[in-house]
């Protein structure tokens, strides 16, 4: 059950800072930011912006310990341990997780470099 | 735990809804070419002290100001001799089909809000104010004694910018609404 829990905390850990980050960089650019996170969205997103690379940082760290967690081998039969293998869903999420963070990475660094340089 | 993952990305996803500003509204008027009717309402309240947020409804640090600004300023400062102007600009991709929604953000019975649908207003401070990027955000304050004679408004006695950090400008200091609120109170006079 504990084994549950952990997989599942840091898998939607791991989701929740993969959708702050992600929203957080999208905060700013253009009709698209309100567009997909409505103008309290893009409120929000704007007053965590300036703790992106904080975001970012933490998630990675929740992306890893949570791949450890579902993909670590497995404890050999003779210490009589009860292994418990995570859910085809568990990996599922983990993988958006990971496919958001990357997204969230791209899009910081594409709006930096070709939205927010603009001269408006 | 299907469950327990649904419900917290979908909490993620309505937080912003749920957090949001009244539902009163304000409505705006469009500028036209010579910034009228703001440069008109600008000089007719020469003698009040003006407050003029620049500000585009597609730029998040933008409203964010805009929204600070009703609560930490305008919220507090309950003086008839204040006045607000909310210039709503082309900038940062916003057309005026952005700005209703917006106009919400920005409630106090002092403040009038515009569309500057032809950057009557948005070209003159750019290049006065020197503000490079997409973005507008830029919250400035006036005297009495102010009066917009020439084409380009006249110059803040003060001014803060919602993105000074965010893009590196440093023509004014990064916006704070309670130090501005200081700022306002010490042009009215206590």
């Amino acid at each position: 059950m504990r084994e549950r829990i952990l997989n599942m905390g840091a898998t939607v850990g791991s989701v929740a800072a993969g959708i702050t980050s992600t929203a957080a960089s999208i905060c700013c650019i253009g009709p698209l930011a309100i567009a997909l996170l409505g103008v309290n969205g893009a409120i929000l997103a704007a007053g965590i912006k300036p703790y992106r690379p904080y975001l970012l940082g933490g998630s990675l760290l929740m992306l890893g310990y949570a791949f450890w967690r579902i993909y670590r081998p497995r404890a050999s039969a003779d210490v009589q341990t009860c292994s418990v293998r995570a859910g085809r869903w568990s990996r599922l999420v983990l993988w958006a997780a990971a496919v958001l963070w990357v997204l969230a990475v791209v899009i910081q660094i594409a709006a930096d470099r070709y939205w927010l340089s603009g001269i408006g | 735990m299907k469950a327990i993952i649904a419900t917290g990305i979908a909490s993620l996803l309505v937080a912003g809804a749920a957090l949001g500003p009244s539902p009163e509204g304000g409505s705006f008027t469009t500028l036209d070419r010579e910034a009228q009717p703001f440069r008109a309402a600008f000089n007719e309240d020469a003698g009040k002290v003006r407050f003029v947020m620049y500000v585009s409804p597609t730029c998040g640090g933008c409203l964010r100001g805009a929204d600070q600004s009703q609560k930490h300023i305008l919220d507090r400062i309950d003086s008839d001799d204040l006045v607000v102007y909310v210039v709503w600009a082309p900038k940062n991709g916003a057309r005026e089909e952005h700005v209703d929604r917006v106009t919400k953000l920005v409630t106090d019975r002092r403040a009038t809000q515009y569309w500057d649908e032809y950057g009557a207003v948005a070209a003159p401070f750019d290049e006065m104010l020197s503000l490079t990027g997409p973005c507008a955000g830029t919250f400035m304050l006036y005297d009495g004694e102010a009066s917009w004679e020439a084409g380009a408004p006249p110059e803040p006695v003060y001014w803060e910018d919602a993105h000074a950090l965010e893009l590196g400008r440093d023509g004014a200091p990064q916006f704070d609404p309670e130090g501005f609120a200081e700022k306002v109170l010490e042009l009215l006079g206590g």
